[in-house]
């Protein structure tokens, strides 16, 4: 009870290793495009423009 | 430091948290009646449209809940539509098995539509969303959305209940013309602990996509299969991983880490992602009404909101084998993996 997103995030296992945020670049070059046709509309799997 | 972020792609809208099926693990609790009642309020729901119109968000993906239970369904849509929105719904599709909703939907301008499909009989399928009839209805859906020529997909959700499935339940999808078949690893539920029972771990999930893909492409069927939910990519087969990256259909980095898609939900909080719904990183709505754009990106921004402290938390890898040689973008996948399963366990690293 009274949880929020921070005691969410710090209850999760991770390690003490930094995440290298240049390697969330997608080969097109659009930075942290969760999709990876590069189209930019990214989210989880309902890429609406690619196929 | 977080970058600034002013550009929207994906927003996902549960505008009601109301369902007519009552799925085993459902993450957003919406299998609890006392959440069935949530919905947003028409007058709410005009301003949240004119909001995510001035953040030219690019996508709007209705979810819930169940979106075709939401009453002003078809205007949400039209009215998006009429502003540039495209819109996309994630749905049970009992609903659907109305002809003239789908219709007007279509009409009103839906470019898109996942269905869910948890099992491939009624079954193994109504076992699961705990509601008799449910299966039937689900692909009476389908046929009638593709019927309209909207675009559709199904969505599985790989659980405990189903694991053993997957092959079964891609015979039985792969008959309709579907623009792609996926499956995501069931996740934990944050806001109801009983619901997750029927989680499974992600290297189980993986290696059960990964037989099903094999034994998919033997049956050389036109359509795409798809994981989406994102995953350790050293799991998987180096040559599975290829084809499938060769074929977008497998995700790289979780969204929140771009912190360019968030989700709306039906009393104005955002939430990093559906997952999240009662952890809020703000509230968009007041007694003055909606926050303007300017306050909007302000609070979006803002070092000091829970939203902010909470996506610099995360750039952590969860292994140690994530940040040793490893040039995948996935990070290891979603972050909430961790918070029932160990890291070191799960991911198998390519250094190995």
């Amino acid at each position: 009870m009274g949880k929020n997103l921070l005691d969410i995030a710090n209850s999760l296992y991770l390690s003490d290793k930094k995440i290298e945020m240049n390697k969330l670049y997608n080969p097109k070059g659009l930075e942290y495009s969760a999709c990876d046709c590069g189209c930019e509309q990214d989210g989880e799997g309902y890429c609406m423009d690619c196929d | 430091m977080l970058d600034y972020i002013n550009k929207f792609n994906t927003v996902w809208f549960a505008p009601t948290y109301n369902c007519n099926n009552k799925c085993v693990w459902c993450y957003a609790s919406s299998n609890l009646l006392e959440n069935r009642c949530k919905s947003i309020a028409e007058n709410n729901e005009d301003k949240a449209i004119e909001l995510l119109d001035d953040l030219k968000i690019k996508q709007l993906l209705l979810i819930g809940g169940e979106p075709t239970l939401y009453s002003n369904l078809v205007k949400l849509i039209g009215k998006a539509n009429h502003k540039g929105i495209k819109t996309g719904l994630v749905t049970n599709g009992r609903r659907l098995k109305d002809k003239n909703l789908v219709r007007e939907l279509k009409k009103e301008g839906l470019e898109y539509l996942s269905v869910s499909i948890e099992g491939y009989d009624e079954r193994t399928h109504d076992s699961i969303t705990q509601s008799s009839g449910s299966f039937l209805e689900s692909l009476e859906g389908i046929e009638n959305s593709l019927g309209e020529n909207i675009r559709t997909s199904t969505n599985t959700t790989g659980s405990s209940k189903n694991i053993n499935d997957f092959e079964k339940i891609v015979d039985l999808l792969a008959q309709y013309k579907l623009k792609s078949i996926t499956f995501n690893i069931c996740g934990v539920c944050l806001g109801s602990s009983e619901n997750n029972s029927y989680t499974i771990s992600p290297s189980h999930g993986i290696k059960a996509f990964e037989q099903t893909y094999k034994y998919f492409k033997t049956k050389n069927k036109n359509v795409k299969l798809k994981l989406i939910s994102p995953v350790p990519l050293c799991n998987l087969d180096y040559n599975i991983l290829e084809e499938l990256k060769e074929t977008n259909s497998v995700k790289g980095t979780c969204h929140i880490f771009g912190g360019r898609n968030f989700v709306l939900d039906y009393n104005g909080d955002i939430l990093p992602c559906t997952h999240f719904t009662g952890f809020p990183m703000f509230n968009v709505f007041s007694e003055k009404g909606i926050m303007n754009v300017k306050e909007f990106l302000q609070e979006y921004n803002n070092p000091e909101n829970i939203g902010n402290k909470f996506r610099e938390r995360l750039k952590y890898y969860p292994s140690a084998k994530c940040s040793k040689g490893c040039e995948e973008r996935c990070t290891g996948g979603c972050p909430l993996f961790w918070s029932k399963y160990n890291p070191t366990k799960e991911i198998k690293g390519f250094s190995e």
